[in-house]
């Protein structure tokens, strides 16, 4: 090789590895627009808005990583909240059709310890685990059309002896723990109780919090937990709801809970890893490819791996 | 690129010369030996390539100049920060879509404008080498990108701490040494591809830039007459 070929590579490789740790570090990190580290005099509330299934960071794959509602995303918008003096309220913009149980219980949480007030904004719909972790606000606001509710626990335990018999899969199956099996066939009917059980242990412990965030008797919240949506209006009737109202009534109910008059409202802007890698991006350019039906079935194995006999906050319908 | 050569230009005897530069060798040659590569530079004219390595120089300094941006921004108040404008998603978004053409346009008129100059000082050279020299002075300033990783190092410190003032102060240090060296490359280029003096080419440098900053100091100056007039004239009441 010649020196000037060599040298030459070597500059240009520097050079790379230098833009590329750039850019992954810049992609990285959470919007700048919210990181201040002065002491304005300036009233903030910060507008985040929260968006798909709730999962738990650590167990999304490629095709779910920047999607959904993770414990992490709302506990570092809290604490940068915490860390920063002019932020004085949290608005989360919600629309979540609920998720898997713990990471619903952590959210809820971290938001019932914020020392910030948060407003929970109900998007088009708050179910399920979504509604879990907004009970624990200070004050939810929802459009007279937002979809509320759907208190309850699912678990799905999909039977996939068919799929592995079409696919000419023989399981052999070694185990110790007599239910260390119980997902890979039919359930028998002592497995379907302790299912049942844990269900309804989750489902015990959704009443509760839902009735102490809300301020509601058990009783009532029981009465209202038949995993049924809501709208807004009879949300609010049931106490579900504080509020009826939009965006702009959603920022006077942060600006009354923080006590302050003309807040400067700041949108939380996704770092440009979400922007480029989130669902919405990595969907349009599946469609584009015209890959969506690969897309859709992917997803689907991955929802059921994911999930696989877990007892969800979830809402079913659609989403 | 590597394999894109180029043909030794006659020389004043008239022989070809076969010795051929690859994309490289000339990128070598304006770090090792700047002054024989900027004449073959003037004389092969590969204003392609030159145009290639200005774009792709202003892309890595936009990239690189992000965490320094970022940082700054940072330390605006929210009102002026939370302006679209201002955020620097969109401001680096801009850049580096928009960034490289407006830099190219840019770079075609500024060299218009040294053109004109060089020929005003009776220079012999042309317009399109002017251009590919000019691009290939470029180059060296590839190197600030390494050291725009210390303002995402320095990015969490304390301002006025040891170690952040003395990452500025090398930060700075390379920034002005680059800056420097550019700027002598481009003055070599100018000789070169002009057959000038080196005080011409420094003059044929220097004159657009001298010339800006008097505009603009001579505009500051009328505002500031504007300003201080009418301020006089509020508080003495003689509208």
């Amino acid at each position: 090789l010649k020196r000037s070929t060599v040298v030459i590579s070597i500059i240009l490789g520097i050079v790379f590895v230098s833009i590329i740790t750039i850019v992954i570090a810049v992609a990285l990190s959470p919007s700048t627009a919210i990181v201040r580290k002065g002491n304005w005099s300036e009233d903030v509330i910060l507008y985040v808005p929260l968006n798909g299934a709730i999962a738990d960071g650590g167990s999304s794959s490629l095709l779910g990583s920047g999607t959904g509602i993770t414990p992490e995303f709302v506990r570092y918008r809290i604490e940068e909240a915490e860390d920063d003096p002019a932020i004085k309220a949290i608005i989360f913009k919600v629309n979540s059709p609920g998720g898997v149980v713990g990471a619903s219980q952590e959210i809820a949480e971290v938001i019932r310890d914020s020392e910030v007030p948060v407003v929970v904004f109900a998007g088009d719909m708050v179910a399920s685990g979504a509604y879990y972790f907004a009970s624990q606000a200070d004050k939810i606001v929802a459009k007279p059309g937002s979809l509320v509710g759907s208190i309850g626990v699912i678990v799905q335990v999909p039977n996939l002896a068919g799929l592995y018999e079409k696919l000419g899969i023989d399981i052999q199956t070694i185990k110790s723990g007599k239910n260390k099996d119980m997902f890979q066939r039919d359930l028998t009917a002592e497995e379907r109780e302790k299912l049942q059980a844990l269900s309804d242990e989750s489902y015990r412990q959704f009443v509760s919090d839902v009735a102490k965030g809300r301020k509601l008797k058990e009783s009532k919240v029981l009465e209202l937990a038949t995993g049924e949506l809501f709208n807004a209006t009879t949300a609010k009737k049931h106490g579900l709801v504080d509020e009826i109202g939009g965006y702009q009534a959603a920022i006077d109910a942060a600006a009354k809970l923080a006590k302050i008059e003309d807040p400067i409202v700041e949108e939380y802007q996704p770092t440009f890893f979400e922007t480029f890698f989130g669902t919405s991006m990595m969907e349009s350019v599946i469609r584009l490819l015209g890959f969506q039906s690969l897309a859709h079935d992917i997803m689907f194995l991955e929802e059921l791996r994911s999930t696989y006999g877990m007892p969800q906050y979830k809402h079913t319908g659609g989403l | 690129m590597h394999d894109n050569e180029f043909a030794e230009p006659k020389n004043d005897a008239g022989e070809n010369e076969v010795e051929k530069k690859s994309f490289f060798d000339l990128l070598y040659g304006v770090i090792a030996s700047p002054v024989k590569t900027l004449r073959y530079i003037s004389e092969t004219k590969p204003v392609l390539l030159a145009l290639v390595v200005y774009a792709v120089v202003y892309w890595v300094g936009t990239i690189a100049s992000i965490p320094g941006t970022i940082n700054q921004l940072e330390q605006m108040p929210p009102g002026l920060g939370g302006l679209p404008l201002m955020d620097p998603r969109t401001l680096t978004l801009f850049a580096l879509i928009g960034g490289p053409f407006i830099a190219l346009i840019l770079l075609t008129i500024v060299t218009g404008i040294y053109h004109l100059i060089a020929k005003l000082l009776k220079g012999t050279g042309e317009y399109v080498g002017l251009l590919s020299v000019i691009g290939f002075a470029n180059f060296p300033s590839l190197f600030s990108a390494p050291f725009a990783l210390l303002d995402l190092v320095t990015a969490g410190a304390e301002t006025m701490s040891l170690s952040h003032i003395l990452l500025a102060l090398v930060k700075g240090s390379v920034s002005f040494g680059i800056l420097v060296w550019t700027v002598i490359l481009t003055i070599i280029g100018i000789r070169e591809n002009y057959n000038f003096s080196t005080g011409r080419a420094v003059l044929t440098y220097f004159i657009p830039i001298i010339v800006f900053g008097l505009i603009i100091l001579i505009f500051a100056i009328l505002i500031a007459v504007f300003v201080i007039g009418a301020i006089n004239s509020i508080s003495s009441g003689s509208f």
